[in-house]
Protein backbone atom coordinates (compact mmCIF):
# COMPACT_ATOMS: atom_id res chain seq x y z
CA UNK A 1 0.00 0.00 0.00
CA UNK A 2 2.56 2.24 0.87
CA UNK A 3 4.87 1.57 -1.78
CA UNK A 4 1.90 2.10 -4.42
CA UNK A 5 1.28 5.77 -2.72
CA UNK A 6 5.01 6.66 -2.79
CA UNK A 7 5.01 6.10 -6.94
CA UNK A 8 1.23 7.56 -7.51
CA UNK A 9 3.11 10.82 -5.88
CA UNK A 10 6.02 10.41 -7.85
CA UNK A 11 4.75 10.39 -10.74
CA UNK A 12 2.01 12.63 -10.57
CA UNK A 13 4.90 15.33 -8.93
CA UNK A 14 7.01 14.50 -12.13
CA UNK A 15 4.20 15.57 -14.62
CA UNK A 16 2.98 18.77 -12.42
CA UNK A 17 6.65 19.61 -12.74
CA UNK A 18 6.54 19.08 -16.67
CA UNK A 19 3.28 20.93 -16.87
CA UNK A 20 5.20 24.31 -15.00
CA UNK A 21 8.31 24.06 -16.55
CA UNK A 22 6.80 23.78 -20.24
CA UNK A 23 4.06 26.61 -19.72
CA UNK A 24 7.15 28.88 -18.07
CA UNK A 25 9.24 28.21 -21.31
CA UNK A 26 5.81 28.73 -23.74
CA UNK A 27 5.03 31.68 -22.46
CA UNK A 28 8.95 33.17 -22.08
CA UNK A 29 8.36 32.26 -26.22
CA UNK A 30 5.23 34.11 -26.24
CA UNK A 31 6.31 37.25 -25.03
CA UNK A 32 9.83 36.89 -26.80
CA UNK A 33 7.92 36.88 -29.87
CA UNK A 34 5.39 39.69 -29.17
CA UNK A 35 7.88 41.86 -28.10
CA UNK A 36 10.30 41.41 -31.78
CA UNK A 37 6.87 41.68 -33.36
CA UNK A 38 6.19 44.83 -32.10
CA UNK A 39 9.78 45.67 -32.66
CA UNK A 40 9.72 44.96 -36.00
CA UNK A 41 6.84 47.12 -36.62
CA UNK A 42 8.27 49.98 -34.91
CA UNK A 43 11.58 49.00 -37.01
CA UNK A 44 9.41 49.41 -40.18
CA UNK A 45 7.73 52.67 -39.30
CA UNK A 46 10.81 54.11 -39.00
CA UNK A 47 12.13 53.22 -42.41
CA UNK A 48 9.13 54.63 -43.84
CA UNK A 49 9.22 57.32 -42.45
CA UNK A 50 12.95 58.37 -43.21
CA UNK A 51 12.15 57.16 -46.67
CA UNK A 52 9.31 59.46 -47.03
CA UNK A 53 11.01 62.38 -45.51
CA UNK A 54 13.65 62.16 -48.45
CA UNK A 55 11.15 61.70 -50.99
CA UNK A 56 8.85 64.57 -49.92
CA UNK A 57 11.83 66.77 -49.28
CA UNK A 58 13.44 65.64 -53.05
CA UNK A 59 9.95 65.61 -54.57
CA UNK A 60 8.70 69.46 -53.24
CA UNK A 61 11.92 70.86 -54.96
CA UNK A 62 11.48 70.00 -58.35
CA UNK A 63 9.24 72.00 -59.96
CA UNK A 64 5.87 70.57 -62.01
CA UNK A 65 6.82 66.88 -61.19
CA UNK A 66 4.51 64.46 -60.71
CA UNK A 67 5.95 60.66 -59.20
CA UNK A 68 4.26 57.22 -58.43
CA UNK A 69 6.16 55.62 -55.18
CA UNK A 70 5.85 52.14 -53.91
CA UNK A 71 4.50 51.76 -50.42
CA UNK A 72 5.04 49.01 -47.92
CA UNK A 73 0.95 48.24 -46.61
CA UNK A 74 0.61 50.59 -44.31
CA UNK A 75 -1.82 53.54 -43.56
CA UNK A 76 -0.32 57.46 -43.87
CA UNK A 77 -2.36 59.73 -41.35
CA UNK A 78 -1.08 63.45 -42.19
CA UNK A 79 -2.68 65.90 -39.83
CA UNK A 80 -2.53 70.04 -40.07
CA UNK A 81 -4.46 72.16 -37.33
CA UNK A 82 -4.76 75.83 -38.57
CA UNK A 83 -6.04 76.20 -34.88
CA UNK A 84 -2.47 76.01 -33.43
CA UNK A 85 -0.95 77.81 -36.58
CA UNK A 86 0.88 81.12 -35.32
CA UNK A 87 2.07 84.00 -37.95
CA UNK A 88 5.27 86.64 -38.30
CA UNK A 89 2.79 89.27 -36.66
CA UNK A 90 3.05 86.93 -33.21
CA UNK A 91 6.04 85.21 -33.32
CA UNK A 92 9.41 84.88 -34.80
CA UNK A 93 9.40 81.37 -35.25
CA UNK A 94 5.51 80.58 -37.01
CA UNK A 95 4.30 77.20 -37.26
CA UNK A 96 1.69 74.76 -37.45
CA UNK A 97 0.86 71.73 -35.14
CA UNK A 98 1.30 69.55 -38.24
CA UNK A 99 2.73 65.41 -39.00
CA UNK A 100 1.92 62.52 -40.68
CA UNK A 101 1.69 59.35 -38.70
CA UNK A 102 2.69 55.88 -40.27
CA UNK A 103 -0.39 53.53 -39.65
CA UNK A 104 -1.04 53.26 -35.55
CA UNK A 105 2.72 53.24 -34.56
CA UNK A 106 3.28 56.42 -32.73
CA UNK A 107 5.76 57.16 -35.46
CA UNK A 108 5.33 60.41 -37.01
CA UNK A 109 7.50 62.81 -38.70
CA UNK A 110 6.94 66.60 -37.65
CA UNK A 111 6.35 69.13 -40.54
CA UNK A 112 5.23 72.61 -39.25
CA UNK A 113 6.68 74.70 -42.16
CA UNK A 114 6.41 71.43 -44.72
CA UNK A 115 3.75 72.65 -47.33
CA UNK A 116 1.88 69.47 -47.97
CA UNK A 117 -1.56 68.85 -49.03
CA UNK A 118 -3.05 65.33 -48.78
CA UNK A 119 -6.24 63.95 -47.12
CA UNK A 120 -6.42 62.36 -43.41
CA UNK A 121 -5.57 59.11 -44.39
CA UNK A 122 -3.86 57.45 -47.29
CA UNK A 123 -4.03 53.80 -47.48
CA UNK A 124 -2.76 51.28 -50.29
CA UNK A 125 0.89 50.54 -51.74
CA UNK A 126 0.98 53.38 -54.19
CA UNK A 127 1.82 57.18 -52.99
CA UNK A 128 1.55 60.00 -55.69
CA UNK A 129 3.41 63.13 -55.55
CA UNK A 130 2.81 66.61 -57.49
CA UNK A 131 4.49 69.65 -57.63
CA UNK A 132 3.52 72.95 -58.50
CA UNK A 133 5.48 76.42 -58.09
CA UNK A 134 4.07 79.47 -56.15
CA UNK A 135 5.07 82.63 -57.82
CA UNK A 136 3.04 85.41 -56.39
CA UNK A 137 4.80 86.89 -58.58
CA UNK A 138 7.80 85.93 -57.34
CA UNK A 139 8.92 81.80 -56.52
CA UNK A 140 8.17 81.22 -52.80
CA UNK A 141 8.00 77.37 -52.68
CA UNK A 142 6.96 74.62 -54.58
CA UNK A 143 3.51 72.83 -53.09
CA UNK A 144 3.72 69.62 -52.11
CA UNK A 145 0.31 67.86 -53.47
CA UNK A 146 -0.02 63.85 -51.70
CA UNK A 147 -2.75 61.03 -52.75
CA UNK A 148 -3.01 57.38 -52.72
CA UNK A 149 -4.85 54.81 -55.28
CA UNK A 150 -8.01 55.21 -52.94
CA UNK A 151 -8.70 58.90 -53.08
CA UNK A 152 -11.44 59.85 -56.18
CA UNK A 153 -11.22 63.21 -57.70
CA UNK A 154 -14.59 63.90 -59.41
CA UNK A 155 -14.58 67.02 -61.60
CA UNK A 156 -17.86 67.84 -62.32
CA UNK A 157 -18.51 69.43 -65.78
CA UNK A 158 -21.34 71.87 -66.02
CA UNK A 159 -20.12 73.76 -68.98
CA UNK A 160 -17.32 75.72 -67.59
CA UNK A 161 -14.58 75.98 -69.38
CA UNK A 162 -12.33 76.30 -65.98
CA UNK A 163 -13.43 73.11 -65.03
CA UNK A 164 -11.99 71.61 -68.40
CA UNK A 165 -8.73 73.53 -67.44
CA UNK A 166 -8.38 72.52 -64.26
CA UNK A 167 -9.05 69.19 -65.46
CA UNK A 168 -6.40 68.32 -68.30
CA UNK A 169 -4.00 70.03 -65.75
CA UNK A 170 -4.66 67.36 -63.45
CA UNK A 171 -1.89 64.36 -63.51
CA UNK A 172 -2.84 61.64 -65.75
CA UNK A 173 -1.23 59.11 -63.09
CA UNK A 174 -4.30 60.24 -60.03
CA UNK A 175 -7.43 58.99 -59.64
CA UNK A 176 -9.80 61.48 -61.50
CA UNK A 177 -12.91 61.40 -63.53
CA UNK A 178 -14.60 64.39 -65.22
CA UNK A 179 -18.16 63.68 -64.96
CA UNK A 180 -21.16 65.60 -66.93
CA UNK A 181 -23.60 67.09 -63.80
CA UNK A 182 -26.52 65.32 -65.05
CA UNK A 183 -24.75 61.78 -64.92
CA UNK A 184 -23.49 62.47 -60.94
CA UNK A 185 -26.10 60.04 -60.03
CA UNK A 186 -24.31 57.31 -62.12
CA UNK A 187 -21.40 57.15 -60.74
CA UNK A 188 -19.73 54.19 -58.98
CA UNK A 189 -17.30 53.73 -55.80
CA UNK A 190 -14.55 51.08 -57.84
CA UNK A 191 -13.06 50.48 -54.74
CA UNK A 192 -12.53 54.14 -53.38
CA UNK A 193 -12.72 55.46 -49.89
CA UNK A 194 -12.65 59.05 -50.43
CA UNK A 195 -14.34 61.35 -53.16
CA UNK A 196 -13.52 65.03 -53.66
CA UNK A 197 -15.86 66.97 -55.61
CA UNK A 198 -14.95 69.68 -57.83
CA UNK A 199 -17.71 72.24 -59.31
CA UNK A 200 -17.19 75.75 -60.83
CA UNK A 201 -19.60 77.99 -60.26
CA UNK A 202 -22.28 75.04 -59.31
CA UNK A 203 -25.33 75.42 -56.80
CA UNK A 204 -24.02 72.54 -54.27
CA UNK A 205 -27.92 72.81 -52.70
CA UNK A 206 -28.47 71.06 -55.68
CA UNK A 207 -26.54 68.05 -56.09
CA UNK A 208 -27.24 64.77 -54.39
CA UNK A 209 -24.65 62.52 -53.99
CA UNK A 210 -25.20 58.87 -55.19
CA UNK A 211 -26.44 56.42 -52.87
CA UNK A 212 -23.97 53.59 -53.61
CA UNK A 213 -20.68 56.54 -52.82
CA UNK A 214 -22.79 57.27 -49.77
CA UNK A 215 -22.94 53.44 -48.75
CA UNK A 216 -19.15 52.54 -49.83
CA UNK A 217 -17.56 55.16 -47.22
CA UNK A 218 -17.84 57.17 -44.18
CA UNK A 219 -19.19 60.26 -44.40
CA UNK A 220 -16.30 62.36 -43.94
CA UNK A 221 -14.74 60.97 -46.17
CA UNK A 222 -16.92 62.70 -48.53
CA UNK A 223 -16.22 66.29 -49.39
CA UNK A 224 -16.42 69.08 -52.10
CA UNK A 225 -14.97 72.33 -53.35
CA UNK A 226 -16.82 75.08 -55.68
CA UNK A 227 -14.53 77.48 -57.12
CA UNK A 228 -16.08 80.81 -58.37
CA UNK A 229 -13.22 82.30 -60.68
CA UNK A 230 -15.06 85.41 -61.49
CA UNK A 231 -14.60 86.25 -57.09
CA UNK A 232 -11.29 84.72 -56.70
CA UNK A 233 -12.77 82.39 -53.85
CA UNK A 234 -13.13 78.60 -53.22
CA UNK A 235 -16.32 77.18 -51.26
CA UNK A 236 -15.55 74.30 -49.02
CA UNK A 237 -18.68 71.84 -48.12
CA UNK A 238 -18.65 68.60 -46.37
CA UNK A 239 -20.75 65.70 -46.28
CA UNK A 240 -23.73 65.58 -43.48
CA UNK A 241 -26.98 63.46 -43.90
CA UNK A 242 -27.57 63.00 -47.62
CA UNK A 243 -26.52 66.80 -49.02
CA UNK A 244 -23.40 68.71 -48.79
CA UNK A 245 -23.31 71.39 -46.32
CA UNK A 246 -21.40 74.76 -46.78
CA UNK A 247 -17.94 74.92 -44.25
CA UNK A 248 -16.71 78.33 -45.05
CA UNK A 249 -14.68 79.74 -47.57
CA UNK A 250 -11.32 81.43 -48.62
CA UNK A 251 -10.01 83.88 -51.34
CA UNK A 252 -7.10 82.57 -53.12
CA UNK A 253 -4.48 84.10 -55.49
CA UNK A 254 -3.55 81.41 -58.10
CA UNK A 255 -4.09 78.21 -59.49
CA UNK A 256 -1.74 76.06 -57.21
CA UNK A 257 -3.87 77.21 -54.27
CA UNK A 258 -6.86 75.72 -55.87
CA UNK A 259 -5.59 72.51 -56.52
CA UNK A 260 -4.51 72.84 -52.91
CA UNK A 261 -8.13 73.13 -51.82
CA UNK A 262 -8.67 69.72 -54.01
CA UNK A 263 -6.14 67.59 -52.31
CA UNK A 264 -7.21 68.83 -48.73
CA UNK A 265 -9.95 66.76 -46.84
CA UNK A 266 -11.07 70.20 -45.62
CA UNK A 267 -11.21 74.23 -45.03
CA UNK A 268 -9.05 73.84 -42.19
CA UNK A 269 -6.19 71.60 -43.53
CA UNK A 270 -6.14 74.23 -46.45
CA UNK A 271 -5.62 76.72 -44.28
CA UNK A 272 -3.27 75.63 -42.00
CA UNK A 273 -1.02 74.56 -44.91
CA UNK A 274 -1.74 78.10 -46.39
CA UNK A 275 -0.52 79.75 -43.08
CA UNK A 276 2.66 77.78 -43.23
CA UNK A 277 2.85 79.05 -47.12
CA UNK A 278 2.38 82.78 -45.89
CA UNK A 279 4.88 82.18 -43.08
CA UNK A 280 7.41 81.60 -46.08
CA UNK A 281 6.14 83.84 -48.45
CA UNK A 282 6.33 86.64 -46.09
CA UNK A 283 10.27 85.82 -45.34
CA UNK A 284 11.08 85.86 -49.05
CA UNK A 285 9.57 88.84 -49.91
CA UNK A 286 11.22 90.55 -46.85
CA UNK A 287 14.72 89.24 -48.36
CA UNK A 288 13.58 90.79 -51.55
CA UNK A 289 13.18 93.66 -50.46
CA UNK A 290 15.93 94.30 -48.47
CA UNK A 291 17.97 93.56 -51.98
CA UNK A 292 15.52 95.99 -53.48
CA UNK A 293 17.28 98.35 -51.42
CA UNK A 294 20.65 97.44 -51.71
CA UNK A 295 19.31 97.97 -55.65
CA UNK A 296 17.87 101.39 -54.60
CA UNK A 297 21.47 102.46 -53.12
CA UNK A 298 23.57 102.05 -56.05
CA UNK A 299 21.51 102.30 -58.56
CA UNK A 300 21.52 104.97 -61.38
CA UNK A 301 19.04 108.15 -61.38
CA UNK A 302 16.70 106.27 -64.03
CA UNK A 303 16.46 102.90 -62.23
CA UNK A 304 15.68 104.28 -58.38
CA UNK A 305 12.46 104.89 -58.75
CA UNK A 306 11.55 101.04 -59.38
CA UNK A 307 13.47 99.83 -56.32
CA UNK A 308 11.19 101.78 -53.61
CA UNK A 309 9.64 99.23 -51.45
CA UNK A 310 6.40 101.65 -51.25
CA UNK A 311 6.36 101.89 -54.87
CA UNK A 312 6.92 98.81 -56.14
CA UNK A 313 4.75 97.24 -53.99
CA UNK A 314 7.39 95.45 -51.83
CA UNK A 315 6.37 96.77 -48.51
CA UNK A 316 2.65 95.92 -49.01
CA UNK A 317 3.54 92.55 -49.71
CA UNK A 318 5.61 92.23 -46.68
CA UNK A 319 2.88 93.68 -44.61
CA UNK A 320 -0.14 91.38 -46.22
CA UNK A 321 2.25 88.36 -46.00
CA UNK A 322 2.21 88.52 -41.76
CA UNK A 323 -0.86 86.84 -41.53
CA UNK A 324 -3.07 84.37 -43.51
CA UNK A 325 -6.78 85.68 -43.45
CA UNK A 326 -9.10 87.06 -46.60
CA UNK A 327 -8.43 90.52 -45.94
CA UNK A 328 -4.30 90.16 -46.60
CA UNK A 329 -5.14 87.77 -49.73
CA UNK A 330 -7.23 90.27 -51.10
CA UNK A 331 -5.10 93.08 -50.75
CA UNK A 332 -1.97 90.95 -52.51
CA UNK A 333 -3.98 90.57 -55.31
CA UNK A 334 -3.37 94.48 -56.47
CA UNK A 335 0.32 94.87 -54.57
CA UNK A 336 1.63 91.29 -56.78
CA UNK A 337 0.30 92.87 -60.06
CA UNK A 338 2.14 96.38 -59.00
CA UNK A 339 5.66 94.36 -58.27
CA UNK A 340 5.23 92.55 -61.62
CA UNK A 341 5.11 95.60 -63.94
CA UNK A 342 7.69 97.24 -61.71
CA UNK A 343 10.00 94.44 -62.46
CA UNK A 344 9.05 94.04 -66.23
CA UNK A 345 9.85 98.41 -66.00
CA UNK A 346 13.21 96.99 -64.65
CA UNK A 347 13.92 95.02 -67.56
CA UNK A 348 12.90 97.67 -70.10
CA UNK A 349 15.03 99.96 -68.94
CA UNK A 350 17.88 97.68 -68.31
CA UNK A 351 18.27 98.28 -64.92
CA UNK A 352 18.81 94.90 -62.59
CA UNK A 353 15.61 92.83 -61.70
CA UNK A 354 13.88 93.39 -58.59
CA UNK A 355 13.41 89.57 -58.73
CA UNK B 1 18.43 4.19 -2.07
CA UNK B 2 15.16 4.99 -3.84
CA UNK B 3 14.87 8.30 -2.18
CA UNK B 4 18.43 9.12 -3.46
CA UNK B 5 17.53 7.89 -6.76
CA UNK B 6 14.57 9.94 -7.54
CA UNK B 7 16.33 12.80 -6.15
CA UNK B 8 19.30 12.57 -8.75
CA UNK B 9 16.56 12.31 -11.41
CA UNK B 10 15.06 15.53 -9.98
CA UNK B 11 18.34 17.20 -10.32
CA UNK B 12 18.91 16.04 -13.99
CA UNK B 13 15.86 17.45 -15.23
CA UNK B 14 16.76 20.56 -13.47
CA UNK B 15 20.39 21.06 -14.49
CA UNK B 16 19.47 20.36 -18.03
CA UNK B 17 17.26 23.03 -17.33
CA UNK B 18 19.51 25.44 -15.92
CA UNK B 19 21.88 24.72 -18.96
CA UNK B 20 18.82 25.06 -21.65
CA UNK B 21 18.60 28.67 -20.03
CA UNK B 22 22.14 29.58 -19.63
CA UNK B 23 22.73 28.60 -23.32
CA UNK B 24 19.01 31.12 -24.37
CA UNK B 25 20.42 33.73 -22.07
CA UNK B 26 23.89 34.02 -24.07
CA UNK B 27 21.85 33.66 -27.13
CA UNK B 28 19.92 36.41 -26.26
CA UNK B 29 22.90 38.20 -25.56
CA UNK B 30 24.33 37.90 -28.48
CA UNK B 31 21.58 38.62 -30.66
CA UNK B 32 21.03 42.27 -28.58
CA UNK B 33 24.87 42.64 -29.42
CA UNK B 34 24.49 42.70 -32.96
CA UNK B 35 21.16 44.45 -33.14
CA UNK B 36 22.58 47.09 -31.12
CA UNK B 37 25.06 47.55 -33.70
CA UNK B 38 22.86 47.58 -36.15
CA UNK B 39 21.12 50.15 -34.92
CA UNK B 40 24.06 52.79 -34.36
CA UNK B 41 24.60 51.49 -38.23
CA UNK B 42 21.05 52.49 -39.18
CA UNK B 43 21.11 56.11 -37.35
CA UNK B 44 24.56 56.81 -38.73
CA UNK B 45 22.62 56.49 -42.11
CA UNK B 46 19.80 57.92 -41.14
CA UNK B 47 21.76 61.13 -40.09
CA UNK B 48 23.96 61.08 -43.34
CA UNK B 49 20.49 61.13 -45.69
CA UNK B 50 19.09 64.18 -43.43
CA UNK B 51 22.50 65.55 -44.01
CA UNK B 52 22.10 65.16 -48.06
CA UNK B 53 18.18 66.80 -48.08
CA UNK B 54 19.39 69.54 -45.55
CA UNK B 55 22.02 69.84 -48.48
CA UNK B 56 19.39 70.35 -51.19
CA UNK B 57 17.03 72.51 -49.55
CA UNK B 58 20.02 74.90 -48.92
CA UNK B 59 20.82 74.58 -52.88
CA UNK B 60 17.25 75.38 -53.91
CA UNK B 61 16.21 77.92 -51.10
CA UNK B 62 14.22 80.70 -52.78
CA UNK B 63 16.05 83.28 -50.18
CA UNK B 64 19.61 82.44 -52.08
CA UNK B 65 18.44 80.98 -55.07
CA UNK B 66 19.63 83.49 -58.28
CA UNK B 67 16.31 84.30 -60.05
CA UNK B 68 15.03 86.05 -63.42
CA UNK B 69 11.43 86.39 -63.32
CA UNK B 70 10.05 83.16 -62.80
CA UNK B 71 13.29 81.24 -64.57
CA UNK B 72 15.32 79.58 -61.95
CA UNK B 73 19.41 79.04 -62.57
CA UNK B 74 20.63 76.57 -60.72
CA UNK B 75 23.58 76.14 -58.30
CA UNK B 76 23.54 79.77 -58.17
CA UNK B 77 23.55 82.13 -55.23
CA UNK B 78 22.61 85.74 -55.86
CA UNK B 79 24.89 87.79 -53.98
CA UNK B 80 22.35 90.43 -52.45
CA UNK B 81 19.85 87.90 -51.74
CA UNK B 82 22.88 86.22 -49.78
CA UNK B 83 23.57 89.28 -47.72
CA UNK B 84 19.78 89.80 -47.01
CA UNK B 85 19.30 86.45 -45.95
CA UNK B 86 22.42 86.39 -43.41
CA UNK B 87 20.33 89.72 -41.64
CA UNK B 88 17.03 88.08 -41.38
CA UNK B 89 18.15 84.44 -40.71
CA UNK B 90 19.82 86.16 -37.32
CA UNK B 91 16.31 87.54 -36.37
CA UNK B 92 14.61 84.41 -37.30
CA UNK B 93 17.05 81.20 -36.43
CA UNK B 94 14.36 79.12 -34.20
CA UNK B 95 12.28 79.27 -37.85
CA UNK B 96 15.05 78.08 -40.07
CA UNK B 97 15.98 75.77 -37.27
CA UNK B 98 12.77 73.91 -38.53
CA UNK B 99 13.64 74.08 -42.24
CA UNK B 100 16.90 73.26 -41.85
CA UNK B 101 17.63 71.61 -38.88
CA UNK B 102 21.16 72.19 -36.83
CA UNK B 103 22.98 73.72 -39.37
CA UNK B 104 25.94 76.07 -40.29
CA UNK B 105 25.56 77.91 -43.64
CA UNK B 106 28.60 79.53 -45.87
CA UNK B 107 29.86 80.41 -48.62
CA UNK B 108 33.43 81.91 -49.96
CA UNK B 109 34.47 83.07 -53.27
CA UNK B 110 36.91 80.77 -54.65
CA UNK B 111 37.37 82.54 -58.59
CA UNK B 112 38.76 85.36 -59.03
CA UNK B 113 39.37 86.47 -55.92
CA UNK B 114 40.28 83.67 -52.80
CA UNK B 115 38.07 85.32 -49.95
CA UNK B 116 37.04 83.89 -46.42
CA UNK B 117 33.74 81.96 -45.54
CA UNK B 118 30.90 84.04 -44.86
CA UNK B 119 27.82 83.19 -42.94
CA UNK B 120 24.73 82.64 -43.82
CA UNK B 121 23.01 80.84 -40.89
CA UNK B 122 24.51 79.20 -37.82
CA UNK B 123 22.09 77.10 -35.63
CA UNK B 124 22.77 74.84 -32.25
CA UNK B 125 25.95 73.47 -33.02
CA UNK B 126 27.73 70.32 -31.38
CA UNK B 127 31.04 68.34 -31.78
CA UNK B 128 29.74 65.41 -34.56
CA UNK B 129 28.82 67.01 -37.92
CA UNK B 130 28.83 66.36 -41.52
CA UNK B 131 30.18 68.80 -44.13
CA UNK B 132 28.74 69.35 -47.36
CA UNK B 133 30.65 71.65 -50.25
CA UNK B 134 28.62 72.43 -53.18
CA UNK B 135 30.39 74.28 -55.87
CA UNK B 136 28.75 77.83 -56.59
CA UNK B 137 27.54 80.68 -59.45
CA UNK B 138 27.90 83.94 -56.76
CA UNK B 139 26.08 86.59 -59.06
CA UNK B 140 25.82 90.10 -58.23
CA UNK B 141 23.12 92.39 -60.15
CA UNK B 142 25.41 95.51 -60.04
CA UNK B 143 26.04 96.73 -62.02
CA UNK B 144 23.78 95.89 -64.95
CA UNK B 145 23.31 93.32 -66.53
CA UNK B 146 25.44 91.56 -63.36
CA UNK B 147 28.26 89.73 -62.97
CA UNK B 148 29.30 86.01 -62.20
CA UNK B 149 32.40 84.87 -59.36
CA UNK B 150 32.59 81.06 -58.36
CA UNK B 151 32.51 80.10 -54.81
CA UNK B 152 31.86 77.25 -52.79
CA UNK B 153 28.72 76.63 -50.30
CA UNK B 154 29.55 75.11 -46.90
CA UNK B 155 26.57 73.72 -45.27
CA UNK B 156 28.06 71.79 -41.91
CA UNK B 157 25.06 69.47 -40.64
CA UNK B 158 25.54 68.86 -36.93
CA UNK B 159 24.32 66.15 -35.06
CA UNK B 160 23.46 65.00 -31.85
CA UNK B 161 23.83 61.55 -31.67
Amino acid sequence: MEKRKRGAIDVSFNWIFVLIAGAAILIFFIVLISNQKDSAESNMAITIRTELSSVFSGASLSQDRNLEIDLPKSTLHFTCDFATCTDFSTSNNPNCYSQYEIGETGINEQTPTEILFAPFDISGQKLFTWTLPWNVPFFVTNFLYISGTTTKFIFVDNGQSEILSLYNKFPERLNKELVPINLISELQPEGNKNFKFIFVNNEISEIDIPEQIISSTESYNINAINIKPSLKQIDFYYFDEEKLDFSGSISYLSEPEIYGAIFSNNLDFYNCNMQKAYNRYHLIARVIAERSTYLYNNADIECKSIYSENINGLAAIKSATLSFTNQNINLLGSSISTLGYANQAAQEKSCPLIY
Amino acid sequence: MKNKKAQMKMGETIAVLVVFFMLLFFGLMFYSKIQSNQIKETVQEIEEKASIDVAQKIQFLPELKCTSADVTRSLCIDFLKAKSFANISKDNTAYYQSVFGSTKIEYAEVYPLLTNYTLLYEGPSSNNYLTTFIPVSLFNPIPYPGRYKIGLLKIKYYTFT
